[in-house]
């Protein structure tokens, strides 16, 4: 066997150099250093930036997100310690800056060669070259999304039919008719933060599942199969790259597009257990029938009810219904009822009476407080869609 | 001068896979799931189907990580072959002397098996999967597996890249490469396994939002898009989408001859996953 020999091109990994920055001369200019990343990254992208910023300082770079995926490399096939860039001190001989969108860190942008070599703050310019690149490319992931979040909206007001909702979602990409579960993450930003949220999770190569921020969450729509708890696991951890108290509720999974509302109030209950990644405990059928209801008009039907005492509180002043709900609310125990409605029990037992007399219900019966109880929870739906859950 | 490489219907000498991992269940439907592969009556049956072998726990602090199996006409010869090199031999199993694993000091696998052994109708990962091998050095690596298997290397003409490609019956069998890494993040070698895929930017977004990490960021080679990732359980792995029109690439050999190769399209011929 013969060996091979074969002659090492200019730029290839074997050519002998002493140190990376020798690799090439670095033009003296600033303004010509600038205006050549300039010209790259309009040609190029984010690869075309770096190459050029390796032309200009001589030095390897790369670009990564916060979650620490590298977005483009010079030279591209070069491994790097992606930890050490993501640690506060950045390691020996990088120089590491911020990759900004819209005013969030949303990469980070890494040379290898130390700050003092990297003249006329050509690190700098990158990183802000790096950060407009970085907005244009995730500007039709962020419209998806804002689409996909007024879909959502749509569906949780039930402004549409299941017809219309399952069109919609398919030109979103998603197949409302395959088992799907919904993820919702919520975590603590400080105010004027939101914006952060629709960064989370963006990869320049494509959102894979349908990913929409909504109010204070963010949410994602992914098929039911054996990944969902590792994609659960991997959007906490987004989440808790944005800041404290980060947790997610994975609802059941459903098909169908009008179940996007079940799983998405099922996955807010979930949310509610704490800080991590929650499951639903067991199904709270009242809540979901409220949800789920599309033909019956339960709020209607809900107010037509309750409307004796609100006629009553109305024309009389009193607070029937707060009373009822707070009962309701103290599981029927008179002595917390009477605590959170600061009353006395003889004025909570009068008022008992008065609801019974006007509604013509007895309120001992287990058919008439679960009737009762969902009409409440109907018109608070009916109200707040969110609110019957939080 | 300059001729192309003529086409067979021979198989491919790179055969399998096979994955070395500290959670081989949860590793083998991590895999399944990304790449499409059907799923089995257990964890890891689905990668049968593209040409994975096993799925197994790492033994006696064995190194972890994919590994190719190639096929060579024996194993007695490609023994002998390897006698100049720093590389140890075992037979994995003491009843079955076609195989034969190569470890290197760095602890990095090749498993090989004879051509005979081979059971007909076994699925192949060629055209599923492809491997290139890195090493710090390019040369003294390239003259490894030319002894190993008993065949030529060739690089791309002009190459910028530090690319050599083991080539035998006119289909890639390996590629090796030179790499760039900062210390400690690539050992002195480690092979890299490349699954084939339809879409590439949508498996590498799937793998994000499931725990993997994008470590070679989506890249076009003169064969290829392709990109480098480690899964959720640290071990690394590659995707590959292949280009489907593109111009022969010109290649040259250890003697400096030029052709092109023009074998890119038996890669196409395989099902592949999504």
């Amino acid at each position: 066997m013969r060996a091979a020999a074969f002659r090492a091109h200019p730029d290839s990994p074997t050519r002998e150099r002493k140190t990376m920055n020798d690799a090439v001369p670095q033009p003296a200019d600033p303004v010509t250093a600038t205006r050549t990343l300039v010209r790259a990254v309009s040609a190029g992208g984010l690869a075309g930036l770096l190459r050029a910023l390796r032309y200009v300082t001589g030095a390897d770079a790369v670009i990564v997100d916060t979650a620490g995926n590298t977005l483009a490399s010079a030279p591209p096939r070069e491994l790097w310690d992606i930890d050490a860039i993501l640690e506060p001190s950045h390691g020996a001989g990088l120089t590491v800056r911020d990759v900004l969108v819209d005013g969030e860190r949303t990469g980070l942008i890494a040379v290898r060669a130390t700050a003092e070599r990297l003249r006329g703050g050509i690190a700098d310019v990158a990183a802000d070259l790096a950060g407009v690149e970085l907005r244009r490319l995730l500007d039709s992931v962020i419209v998806r999304r804002e689409i996909a979040a007024g879909l959502l909206d749509d569906i949780l007001k039930r402004r549409l039919s299941d017809g219309d909702a399952a069109s919609r979602f398919e030109s979103l990409g998603l197949d409302p008719s395959a088992a799907h579960r919904v993820l919702l993450g919520s975590t603590q930003l400080a105010p004027g933060r939101r914006s952060r949220l629709a960064f989370g999770g963006v990869h320049l190569a494509r959102d894979p599942f349908l990913r929409i921020t909504y109010g204070d969450h963010a949410l994602m729509i992914v098929p039911d199969d054996p990944m969902t708890s590792r994609i659960a696991d991997t959007f906490l951890q987004q989440m808790q790259a944005l800041g404290r108290g980060a947790r997610v509720g994975v609802s059941r999974p459903r098909t169908g597009p009008v179940n996007i509302r079940a799983s998405y109030y099922e996955a807010l209950t979930a949310l509610e257990r704490g800080d991590g990644v929650h499951y639903p405990d067991r199904v709270d059928l009242g809540q979901l029938l409220l949800i789920s209801a599309t033909d019956v008009p339960v709020a209607e039907l809900a107010t037509q009810l309750l409307e004796p005492l609100a006629e009553h509180d109305r024309d009389h002043g009193s607070d029937l219904v707060t009373t009822l709900r707070g009962y309701l609310e103290a599981d029927r125990n008179v002595v917390t009822a009477t605590a959170q409605l600061y009353i006395h029990r003889n004025t909570l037992r009068n008022r008992l009476q008065k609801i019974e007399e006007l509604l013509g219900v007895d309120l001992e019966g287990s058919g008439e407080i679960a009737n009762l109880w969902l009409a409440l929870r109907a018109l608070d739906d009916a109200r707040d869609p969110g609110r019957i859950v939080s | 001068m300059s001729d192309a490489t003529p086409m067979t219907a021979e198989p491919s000498r790179f055969h399998r896979l096979d994955l070395v991992a500290p959670s081989p269940i949860d590793s083998a439907i991590y895999y399944e799931w990304l790449l499409g592969a059907p799923a089995g009556d257990r964890p890891g049956a689905g990668l049968h189907a593209i040409g994975v072998e096993a799925v197994r726990a790492p033994e006696r602090g064995e190194k972890t990580g994919w590994a190719p199996v190639f096929a060579v006409d024996s194993i007695d010869a490609a023994t002998k072959r390897l006698a100049g090199f720093d590389v140890t031999v075992r037979v994995p199993d003491a009843r079955d002397a076609s195989r034969l694993e190569v470890t290197n000091p760095a602890g990095v696998r090749t498993g090989l098996v004879e051509i005979s052994a081979i059971v007909p109708g076994e699925v192949s990962a060629f055209g599923r999967a492809n491997v290139d091998y890195f090493a710090r050095d390019l040369e003294l690596a390239t003259r490894m597996f030319e002894a190993m298997l008993d065949l030529p290397a060739a690089a791309v003409d002009d190459d910028p890249y530090g690319m050599r490609f083991l080539i035998g019956g006119g289909r890639f069998v390996t590629g090796v490469f030179a790499i760039d890494a900062a210390p400690g993040v690539l050992r002195a070698a480690e092979w890299f396994a490349y699954f084939e895929v339809r879409d590439i930017s949508s498996v590498i977004g799937r793998a994000v939002a499931s725990g993997s990490r994008v470590r070679i960021a989506q890249s076009r080679s003169p064969f290829n898009d392709f990109a480098v990732l480690d899964d959720p359980f640290g071990q690394r792995f590659g995707l590959s989408e292949w280009l489907t029109v593109r111009e022969p690439v010109r290649m040259i050999d250890a003697d400096g001859r030029a052709f092109d190769l023009r074998d890119r399209v038996s890669l196409g011929e395989a099902p592949r996953t999504p």
